[in-house]
């Protein structure tokens, strides 16, 4: 074939997932029809459930060979229709980066990762050292090399994943949400490679993402899906000298970068409405040491956190904002220093008498879920917390609302769902709990602009009925959207604590209207 | 853990896993076929100069501490239960159809038998907390053996740790949700068993179908030949261990032919 062929040819491509036990079917992608030609960078967005993640595996050969359901149409990659040979044939072409980072990682520590693809292409072993060295310098993880991969963060299994797979030099690389999970430098540093492949190397790019933001402007082509239909297809022309600026530009001030922008206060011990003086959760000088690992992860880290304000915790990978949130319930019990709800001591209460107080969601809504049914599900939390039936059909209704679930069938089981639609019935889980303080680790996972903004309000609303809500985000566009108040953490330390000024704070005025606290980024 | 790998830079973690692996055979078979006294505690007393020489004695005898009840049990139950019975006899009863007798040759083949237990054990910990789940694999690879089974022991070896984590992954958030698990006996509300159960089996499969997905997707296949990184090679540590192993073969038969009865 030549090179002006199309490297990727789909025709009238649908395809249907089995029927589930609570007999829902779901046609994912309907007559989808275009072809990609070679160095194009292709960026596909739509909202969750829009059937990308499925499209995704369409292109590598996973649908049909290792996935259930029924497809039709014909999917060419590289010349191969995908029926006709199986996924390690196609692997030597497609690059495959899946949505979720855990359970794409195969071997026991980081160089094996690396080196797994390498291996499988039979590379002798002296070229698959250098290969190794190329593309952990290219993605900023050589600190990385020698850990075992289960004690790595979400975001620098991440990162691992994509090397493993750029490591193989793919001439077309597919990435499903690449970049949920990784911080704000990362992904910057991520899209200049991106952009570098593909304009040096002449590697065909198609990143299936909702964080259009850092790539809209590198990309070719625009592809826009919903419910499994291409509703936009749009050629432009790449921009390669916005990249810069658009890395300086930082749009979330405060949160990226240490400089602290004029009008944000540089600290504010206490709000400065003078409405609620005392705090709803306080660390005291909070220090964490993991059993067996040599550091500290949180290093005397003292905060307040106050009823009708959102805070925003953002921080590097593997910086600990994790672990903090996990002392703020009692998860993990700090070696020194003390952790109050209130102004009683959190050490003497298990993890499920605190859940009346506290309601923390974890960072992966597939561990976060685990009943059989939506119902059931959100009826987990207030169930353990002894809350009569009534008033839990009367919660469920509520929060299934709030969380944008109506039109999924609440007896369907949550974990069929896609990746956006669990991370929202999972915050839902813990909406429903109704406590007066709500933490959510990375709780925009696999959440489109859309759902996102509404989520950004809910949260305001929820602020504004006085809850104290504590975010940790990578997600600056979100947690601008929605903070009050910004702590960054840095190994293990604050770096920064800062306030937006008192006037787009939220301050309860309109009692009326509860999502109608307008939007506070815009201030 | 105790039963764990430990990484580290001693003599054992620098042997090829293979050698370590003839090692264990060789200890492993010396301490079945000879049930002589003596032989089995130079067994032992070459683990424990081995433990010696790699630095971890403490952590050794901690392991092998473990086994005192089982150890006991043997010995005890070998004092007055076993066939062999020789000189004279310190105790005999009839107890129903049981005739429990100790005579210094039962106690002597108590002791071997506990010795044996030692022995086994010994060489069994020395090998585990020395090698790399991962460099084993590589090892197998190596020398031949089929890329799914070597890759499948590997992946075995190592979902022990990820059932582990996602455990503790759902309890955590079941606990964030009210359930409580510190409190109370999990025994006497099976309930919460279930409730564990029945996430934790669905993750593992889920992780399995993910694993395999993205193990063909970065071009795994079953009949493929496939290069491996950082393979093991022999050393001088390997040839010196090869000697010893050889002079410990040859000690063995030797004293057991010296006290043979």
């Amino acid at each position: 074939m030549t090179s002006h062929d199309p490297v990727i040819r789909v025709l009238d491509l649908s395809f249907r997932y089995p029927t589930t036990i609570a007999g829902r079917s779901i046609t994912a992608l309907r007559h989808l029809s275009f072809m990609i030609d070679p160095g194009e960078f292709v960026v596909i967005s739509g909202p969750s459930g829009s059937g990308k993640s499925t499209l995704a595996r369409c292109l590598n050969g996973l649908i049909p060979h290792a996935t259930r359901g029924t497809m039709e149409g014909t999917v060419i990659v590289q010349g191969t229709d995908t029926r006709t040979a199986d996924v390690p044939d196609f692997a030597r072409h497609v690059g495959m980066v899946f949505q979720d980072p855990g359970y794409q990682l195969v071997t026991g520590d980081v160089e094996s990762e690396i080196a797994f693809g390498l291996e499988a292409r039979n590379l002798p072993e002296e070229e698959i050292g250098p290969r190794i060295d190329e593309i952990t310098t290219l993605l900023h993880i050589p600190h990385l090399r020698g850990r075992t991969t289960n004690d790595l963060s979400w975001g620098e299994r991440q990162r691992v994943a994509i090397a493993s797979v750029l490591a193989v030099r793919p001439s077309v690389l597919v990435m499903d949400e690449p970049f949920s999970g990784i911080d704000a430098p990362a992904a910057w540093d991520l899209t200049a490679l991106l952009a570098d492949l593909n304009r040096k190397a002449g590697t065909t790019i198609i990143v299936l993402e909702h964080r259009t933001a850092f790539l809209l402007p590198l990309a070719s082509r625009r592809i826009v899906m919903r419910d499994g239909e291409i509703v936009e297809d749009t050629q432009q022309d790449p921009a390669p000298d916005q990249l810069h600026g658009a890395g300086s530009g930082d749009p979330v001030p405060g949160t990226a970068g240490s400089s602290v922008p004029p009008y944000l206060s540089d600290s504010a011990p206490t709000p400065s409405t003078g409405q609620e003086p005392l705090p709803s959760l306080s660390l005291r000088d909070v220090t964490y040491r993991y059993p067996g690992s040599r550091a500290p992860v949180l290093k005397g880290i003292t905060f307040d956190f106050y009823p009708g304000e959102v805070t925003i915790i953002a921080g590097a990978n593997g910086s600990g904002k994790t672990t903090l949130l996990q002392h703020c319930n009692g998860l993990l019990t700090p070696d020194h220093g003390s952790v109050l709800l209130g102004t009683e001591p959190l050490a003497k209460k298990t993890v499920a008498e605190t859940a009346h107080v506290v309601g923390l969601l974890g960072q992966h809504a597939d561990y976060q879920i685990f009943e059989s049914t939506i119902t059931d599900e959100l009826a987990f939390g207030p169930r353990n917390l002894r809350k009569s039936e009534e008033e839990i059909a009367h919660i469920l209704q509520t929060t299934r609302r709030l969380c944008s679930l109506d039109h999924i069938d609440p007896q369907s089981p949550p974990l069929g769902l896609s990746g956006g639609e669990k991370q929202r019935v999972a915050v839902a889980g813990i909406l429903a709990m109704e406590t007066p303080v709500i933490i959510l680790d990375e709780p925009t996972f696999g959440l489109d602009p859309a759902l996102k903004k509404s989520f950004a309000e809910l949260l305001r609303s929820l602020c504004m009925r006085g809850k104290t809500v504590i975010v940790a985000t990578h997600d600056e566009e979100f947690g601008h959207a929605c903070g009050d108040r910004f702590i960054r953490i840095a190994a293990g330390r604050v770096e920064s604590d800062e306030r937006k000024p008192p006037r787009s704070r939220c301050i309860p005025a309109g009692e009326g209207d509860p999502l109608g606290g307008g939007k506070p980024g815009e201030s | 853990m105790l039963f764990r790998y430990q990484p580290g830079t001693s003599f054992l973690h620098l042997l090829d896993p293979r050698t370590k692996l003839l090692m264990l055979i060789t200890v492993s078979a010396l301490a079945l076929l000879f049930s002589s006294l003596p032989v089995l505690v130079l067994l032992v007393l070459f683990e424990l100069a081995l433990a010696g020489i790699s630095r971890f004695i403490p952590r050794f005898l901690r392991a092998l501490t473990l086994l005192s009840p089982l150890l006991l049990l043997v010995i005890v139950l070998d004092s007055f239960f076993s066939k062999v019975s020789s000189g004279p006899v310190w105790f005999s009863a009839q107890v129903w159809i049981l005739h429990p007798e100790v005579t210094t040759g039962s106690v002597l083949f108590a002791l071997s038998m506990g010795m044996r237990l030692l022995a086994l054990a010994g060489v069994s910990v020395l090998f585990i907390m020395t090698t790399s789940p991962d460099d084993f694999v590589k090892s197998l690879r190596k020398t031949g053996f089929p890329p799914m089974l070597t890759f499948s022991l590997g992946y075995a070896l190592r979902s022990t740790t990820a059932l582990t984590m996602d455990t503790r992954q759902i309890m955590d958030a079941q606990r964030s949700r009210g359930l409580e698990l510190d409190r109370g006996n999990l025994v006497k509300n099976p309930g919460r068993l279930a409730a564990l159960f029945i996430p934790v089996t669905v993750s593992l499969l889920k992780r399995s179908d993910h694993t395999a997905d993205a193990m063909q997707a970065r071009g795994f296949s079953q009949s493929g030949v496939r290069s491996c990184y950082r393979s093991p090679v022999f050393g001088r540590p390997d040839a010196v261990m090869g000697l010893v192993l050889l002079v410990l073969v040859l000690a063995a038969w030797a004293v057991g032919f010296l006290f043979a009865p």
